[in-house]
């Protein structure tokens, strides 16, 4: 029996919440899990936002994922409104994926306030004399949005040398702090732990100090 | 595993494939025949290819594709195994920054979630609003990349060009898996 995940819609209308659900319907024989329609109010593996409508970013959903009809004019990972069926069906099974790999399921998911997480805007321009932790750090936010701790725990930084970091960063306009989590991306989940090993081999193949 | 330097014809492709390629480049330059040759002697027709031995890791392999739309077929030769890319920038052309929209406009959707780099070739007297232009153009393009000024013909420039790309292939979940997956 496949599981079944919550899939919340903040700032939608009632057509398009009855599209989606339609849409879905037509997406099950495809996905891993069955995704149901879930009011906002409640607990919800993934949340699409819709940003023309201005919906304020401290949604409480962990996993979320902005809309919008002009989706160039917001960050990457912006989905196009109304919804493209392709893009629907990428995003579900990639999020379906990455939740059964974290161990968790939608109805399981803690849906307390996630630590606030940061958003790469633009790399610095000058990146001479950058540090190896600024180096990192704009890295991992190059391909998904995180909170200090996990960044922390992917670069293998400390917490504190992370946060002063993203503090200078965000000081300098290059990141901003999104509430309540952030913009989930399909990118989103780490790595494999092995794979870091693999790069750092590569790098010192190179005679670089990764 | 691959890494594609992309640019327009003079860019420096071909220069920083050979300054980090352990073996002598495999180049298809021919003579310019067009306006072209008012600014270098030859131009390459096809792909440029380098390697970096990495011993029993493997190796990286070098291409060097045009930047231009007719050229986007190439990419697909490149595509599996390919671990990040690299725009070069003619930074002492007046059109420059023509090359890399050009560059983008052709590749933009191939590069996003790829460990990409900027590399301002040529930079030195640059214009100092080139950099900001460029940002301003991956931002238009939904691009995240660092933007770098390099003198392709060194090897400690392309040496870092290749650091950067390493730095954020070690953070790029989709291309561990597929280099996971063909390992």
């Amino acid at each position: 029996m496949p599981p079944t995940l919550g899939l919340a819609c903040a700032g939608f209308s009632d057509s398009d919440r009855d599209s989606l659900c339609a849409t879905l319907a037509r997406l099950e024989p495809y996905l891993r899990a069955r995704w149901q329609l879930v009011d906002d109010s409640q607990c919800a593996a993934l949340c699409l936002v819709n940003l023309d409508a201005g919906v304020d970013a401290a949604c409480h959903h962990a996993r979320r994922v902005g809309c919008a009809e002009r989706p160039r004019e917001f960050a990457a990972g912006t989905l196009h409104r109304p919804l493209r069926v392709p893009q629907l069906l990428a995003l579900l099974t990639e999020t379906g994926r990455a939740l059964a790999e974290d161990g968790r399921e939608a109805r399981g998911v803690d849906c307390g306030p996630a630590p606030s997480a940061v958003q790469l805007l633009v790399w610095p321009l000058d990146l001479e004399g950058a540090s190896r932790t600024c180096l990192h750090v704009l890295s991992a936010l190059t391909f998904a949005p995180a909170d200090p701790v996990t960044l922390a725990a992917r670069t293998g930084e400390d917490v504190a040398a992370v946060e002063r970091e993203l503090e200078r960063l965000m000081h300098g306009g290059l990141v901003v702090r999104a509430a309540g989590g952030g913009l989930a991306m399909p990118e989103s989940a780490a790595p494999p732990a092995s794979w870091r090993g693999l790069v750092k081999g590569w790098g010192r193949r190179l005679g670089l100090a990764l | 595993m691959k890494l594609a330097f992309l640019g327009e014809p003079g860019s420096g492709k071909t220069t920083c494939i050979a300054a980090l390629s352990d073996m002598a480049p495999v180049d298809t330059d021919v003579a310019c025949t067009d306006g072209l040759a008012d600014r270098k002697a030859t131009t390459t027709v096809a792909m440029d290819f380098g390697m970096m031995d990495l011993g029993p890791l493997g190796r990286l392999d070098l291409y060097g594709l045009p930047g231009q739309a007719r050229f986007r077929f190439m990419f697909d030769v490149v595509r599996p195994g390919l671990a990040g890319a690299v725009v070069l920038v003619d930074a002492s052309s007046p059109r420059g920054l023509d090359g890399l929209e050009e560059t983008l406009q052709t590749y933009a959707d191939l590069l996003r979630g790829l460990p990409c780099v900027v590399a301002l070739n040529k930079s030195s007297g640059m214009d100092e609003g080139l950099a900001d232009a460029c940002m301003d153009r991956l931002r238009a393009h939904r691009l995240l990349a660092p933007v770098i000024r390099v003198d392709a013909r060194r090897r400690e420039d392309a040496t870092r060009i290749a650091e950067l790309v390493l730095t954020m292939l070690t953070y790029n979940r989709r291309v561990a898996e597929q280099m996971i997956r063909m390992e």
